[in-house]
């Protein structure tokens, strides 16, 4: 159902793009007035939500080692795992973004009773991520073409590589292929692994179906519809939108607008949903904070002023006992008392 | 076509579903069911392990004694898991109804069925002594409580109870604990 | 024909929807209320210590009662739901990892598995995403704004009184150990999920006597156990004789001394109870051969925190006293011994709740002169990194057949490995001094196996969940008993000793548990020793 749900969302965003774009001057709300408001939620959104974690302050260092800390000279150190300076926090954050190393850990030792299946099941999920999440990125760099005037050089060889199998024409990206199929398998993984199932909410289907959609509409619009669609016109707008001087030329196609509207409602959706998983992996304090907390001390802002039962009132209460077996005190025993200590 | 060539023919079929109906008592059988190394899922683990080798001695007529290792290793784990007591040894029968269907399935094997005698036989030794295992699993469970009793850790949450066994000077000091 | 029989079969094990084993949930999780009966809760908390803990400066134990969790009626107080949710929104703005635990977990299900709770109960509410999930829908409900709108559409939950006892239930299963989150993506950690569910729970009176009377006894005692001072002392005389007519060498020792250049900090279940008092006669043993000036507290007897387990303000208010007794004699530094939570606590959040700590010095090795740098500000060592330096300069000898009746293997406490990367210690000191080997490589060091009962849920009345929560551990340690002979399973935590003891008496009765410090005093080799053959080691009986 939930999945469902998120089908029939994804579908009724796209009739409202492409029956919306069909009516007379509406391309204007589509094509320039929505993406500005979406640019505008993101951004603002993004802030608002990154300056709302930050306003809250990391009490405690409770950093996640795992591996060995730094402690004697001759006790190996795991630079990367129990990170004891900024530099080696910056390693360790760089390797957990970049190849996704927690996921990676997900290994199993091979000592096996059944001959059949091996560790290599839990390496699905990372090997998807990182199909799904690189073939993003890509895809996100090669659109700076459409808003960049000249199209820098940098981008061109990214186009190269990522087209460099050279098959159809034009020429298939990699990335675009990779994007689907990262969808589809990090979809397909929710509704088939019964755990990952149960636990799955509309909000984590939802932009798998989003951004699966706005991947076929792109790839419809390079590959297959190209004759629908006008791309001089699309980068003047494209470049008109960054130049804050939009125009919008002659016919450009609903395919597009579908397409621009599915970016734009990602785009919004972003800064409310689980994708501020993005900004959240930089701040995360079990793997961004030195695992040096007994060599430096960490300051709690908040750090409540709470003192201890007094070793006062302890000795007060104990004396006695303390006097007749002989531990030291600091006070000693009035001349005589009269009350006894009561039981029970 | 003896029954002992039927049961290697079958064995691995049988056994997988006996795994199967055994782990489909639980949750998350799902889990329990797939991933198959021993330490990172051990309920499964020991299932599988424990009711192969348990196959391999009920098919084969062992002498019964046999039978108390494997089905330690999956009674011990069902004796702490909130069945009943039935409930904790029932899977192990289906292992009767699991061998007859496999074999009636089978146009060639079909005539073994009136043979199984001496499994069904070994079957039902292999429950009674899933019984006696799960009650001493049941009873070492409260050995371990009155072991963690008298250790003395247990005075960490009651020191009434544990107090009566302490010698006298203690006894003393902790009532007056209690009587904060 | 027999496919009838079969489902019959199967009806007979299958009775009623219980979630720990049982019915395979087809509803959503939401859909499914707990239930609580006996052996799957631990005891309620006294209404006579929550009343002494509320009365506490700093501390807040409201609404003292007689309740249970079986009762329909929890006895709250009026207008719980506004305190549960004022309560989340502070914590919300004290917490960054809170605010950001709550909103980045995408449930890609990589902790699923990863749960000892959950891989030996199958309750699908044990995994670590969906314990979370009890909190984070309640959250979506009040703080989000997709929440307040689209509802349970998008995950969100009404606080209620249900939701209530869900957290009840499965706050209390969950050991705070951490395995999850060094498997997640974004480092979020199930242990700070629990200790906020556990602090929101307290804000309502709901909370278990097996933690909150250690606190309590610990505030006006000094230590979990209860102990008075002179029964302190006593307890600690008591191992010394018993080292004496071990080895002939009676251990110099002192309490509350004023000048003593170090003061020694163990769990005083070391002191107390069987294994861990091996452990205490190790400690002795170890600081009388090397000549250590040092001292025992009795007002700071206590290691470990149970106030971990409750709040953050019971925490410091008992760690407090380390610092304080440290103060007030006047030592160099602070040495402490075996356990893991209070190593979390020490090492984490000591110096943050209760330092700075300049009234101490840089902790310098008065044998080895070693300078221990790691602990440069907060002023205390580990004794596994005390011993170790201690070895490495050659100044114990050891004869390492005296631990010839062991074969030992290491086990990993959580908040060691996890929460201070104090792996290799241990492993260093055992290569000296007994003959052991590793437990399976997804078990050890980072990935280790919780005993399944830390946090204070080591009580008796939820044993059957004990045994299962400590599946995971058990099964690496019968392997290498199988394989490789195992007897002894060690570690460097006080409730390892104790917990780890009922959990091989269940699952392996042939392997032992005993502190890394009891091997090597087993193993040490004195000057004036009188020491006959001892078969047992320490825990040889002599009479």
């Amino acid at each position: 159902m939930k999945y469902a749900f998120s089908f029939l969302a994804v579908i009724a965003l796209i009739l409202i793009a492409w029956l919306g774009s069909q009516i007379p001057g509406m391309p204007y709300l589509f094509g320039i007035a929505l993406p500005y408001l979406a640019m505008m939620i993101f951004l603002g959104g993004f802030v608002y939500r990154v300056v709302q974690w930050g306003k809250s302050p990391v009490p405690f260092s409770i950093q996640t080692t795992c591996g060995q800390g730094k402690s004697l000279d001759f006790i190996k150190h795991d630079r990367l795992e129990a990170p004891d300076t900024t530099a080696e926090v910056v390693a360790r954050m760089f390797l957990e973004i970049v190849t996704f190393r927690s996921l990676f850990r997900n290994t199993k030792s091979e000592l096996h009773d059944g001959p059949k299946i091996t560790y290599e099941s839990s390496k699905w999920l990372w090997l998807f991520a990182i199909i799904f999440h690189y073939s993003f990125l890509m895809v996100v760099i090669r659109h700076m073409r459409l808003f960049l005037d000249p199209v820098p050089f940098w981008i061109a060889w990214l186009e190269f590589g990522d087209g460099l199998f050279q098959v159809g024409a034009p020429t298939w990206y990699m990335t675009d292929i990779g994007l689907l199929a990262g969808c589809v398998l990090l979809f397909s993984r929710r509704l088939i692994t019964r755990h990952v199932r149960f636990i799955s909410l509309v909000n984590d289907y939802f932009p798998l179906v989003l951004i699966f959609a706005i991947a076929v509409t792109g790839i419809l619009m390079r590959y297959f519809l190209r004759t629908e669609i006008d791309i001089v016109n699309i980068k003047q707008l494209a470049v008109g939108l960054v130049t804050f001087s939009p125009v919008i030329g002659t016919e450009i196609g609903a395919i597009f607008y579908i397409h621009l509207f599915l970016v734009c409602v990602l785009l919004a959706y972003f800064p409310f949903s689980k994708l501020m998983h993005f900004a959240g992996v930089f701040m995360s304090p079990t793997r961004n904070m030195k695992n040096n907390t007994r060599a430096v001390r960490h300051v709690n802002p908040w750090n409540p002023k709470i003192i201890p039962h007094s070793y006062g009132g302890y000795e007060d209460e104990f004396r006695e006992f303390m006097v007749d077996s002989g531990i030291p005190v600091e006070k000693e025993l009035p001349p005589k008392k009269d009350e006894e200590k009561d039981e029970e | 076509m003896d029954i002992a060539e039927g049961f290697r023919f079958h064995g691995d079929k049988i056994v997988n579903r006996w795994v199967e109906y055994t782990l489909s008592t639980y949750t998350s059988s799902g889990f329990f069911l797939k991933e198959r190394d021993k330490f990172a899922n051990p309920v499964g683990g020991n299932f599988r392990e424990g009711l192969q080798k348990l196959f391999l001695l009920l098919s084969k007529d062992a002498d019964p004694q046999e039978f108390t290792a494997p089905l330690e290793q999956i009674i011990s784990i069902r004796a702490v898991q909130e069945f009943t007591p039935g409930q904790a040894v029932a899977p192990l029968n289906a292992v009767k109804h699991i061998v007859r269907e496999a074999f009636a399935a089978d146009k060639e094997r079909q005539h073994l069925v009136g043979e199984l005698y001496d499994f069904e036989f070994s079957v039902d030794l292999a429950v009674i002594a899933a019984f006696d295992i799960y009650m001493q699993c049941r009873e070492r469970l409260y050995q371990v409580r009155i072991a963690e009793i008298k250790s003395g850790n247990h005075i960490l949450t009651d020191s009434k109870c544990p107090s009566s066994m302490l010698d006298g000077d203690n006894k003393k000091n902790i009532k007056t604990v209690n009587g904060i | 024909m027999s496919v009838p029989k079969l489902e019959q079969l199967s009806q007979s094990v299958v009775q009623g929807p219980s979630l720990a084993a049982g019915a395979i949930p087809t509803r959503d999780w939401m859909d499914i209320p707990v239930k609580f009966t006996p052996g799957s809760y631990a005891y309620v908390a006294k209404k006579d210590k929550v009343e002494y803990l509320n009365s506490q400066s700093g501390l807040s134990f409201p609404n003292a009662r007689e309740w249970s969790p079986e009762d329909d009626d929890w006895k709250l107080p009026e207008g719980w739901k506004e305190i549960i949710l004022k309560g989340l929104q502070e914590r919300l703005g004290k917490f960054r990892s809170l605010k950001i635990f709550m909103d980045c977990c995408v449930r890609c299900g990589a902790c699923a598995d990863k749960c000892h709770f959950f891989l030996g109960t199958g309750d699908p509410k044990n995994m670590p995403v969906l314990r979370a999930e009890l909190l984070r829908s309640v959250y979506r409900n009040d703080f989000t704004l997709g929440g307040k709108i689209l509802g349970r559409m998008v995950g969100a939950r009404e606080m209620t009184v249900s939701v209530l006892k869900e957290w009840f239930m499965y706050s209390y299963q969950c050991t705070e150990c951490r395995r999850c989150s060094i498997f997640c993506p974004y480092g979020i950690d199930t242990a700070e999920i629990t200790m906020m569910l556990r602090e929101l729970l307290h804000l309502v009176g709901i909370g278990i006597n097996w933690i909150l009377e250690p606190v309590s006894n610990s505030n006006r005692t000094g230590n979990h156990m209860g102990l008075q001072p002179h029964t302190f002392k006593d307890n600690v005389e008591f191992l010394v004789e018993d080292v004496e007519s071990l080895t002939g060498v009676k251990p110099d020792i002192s309490f509350n001394r004023k000048g003593a250049e170090i003061l020694f900090i163990t769990p005083s279940a070391d002191v107390f109870a069987e294994p861990g008092l091996y452990t205490a006669m190790g400690y002795l043993l170890l600081f009388e051969a090397i000549g250590l000036d040092y001292t025992w507290s009795t007002y700071a007897s206590e290691g470990g925190n149970f106030g971990l387990f409750t709040n953050n303000e019971a925490m410091k208010k008992l760690n407090a006293k380390m610092y304080a007794e440290a103060e007030r004699l006047g030592v160099k530094y602070i040495i402490g011994g075996e356990c893991g939570h209070m190593w979390r606590v020490v090492h984490q959040y000591m110096e943050t709740m209760n330092g700075p700590a300049d009234f101490l010095e840089k902790p310098v090795s008065p044998i080895t002169g070693t300078v221990f740098e790691n602990a440069a500000s907060s002023k205390m060592v580990h004794i596994s990194e005390f011993t170790a330096d201690l070895i490495k300069h050659g100044k114990l000898k050891f004869d390492k057949s005296r631990n010839s009746h062991i074969k030992a293997t290491f086990h990993d406490s959580c908040n060691p490995a996890r929460a201070m990367g104090l792996i290799d210690e241990p492993r260093y000191i055992l290569d000296h001094v007994v003959d052991w080997v590793e437990m399976p490589e997804n078990t050890i060091r980072e990935q280790t196996f919780c005993c399944g009962s830390g946090t204070g849920l080591n009580t008796d009345e939820i044993m059957e969940l004990r045994m299962r929560a400590g599946l995971p551990r058990a099964n690496a340690v019968k392997y290498v008993h199988e394989k490789h002979g195992v007897n002894m399973l060690s570690c460097v935590c006080a409730i390892d000793r104790a917990t780890l003891t009922s959990l091989n008496d269940y699952w392996t009765p042939e392997v032992g548990v005993c502190g890394v410090t009891e091997l090597v005093a087993n193993a040490i080799v004195q000057e004036d020793e009188t020491r006959g053959e001892l078969e047992e080691g320490l825990r040889t009986m002599v009479f």
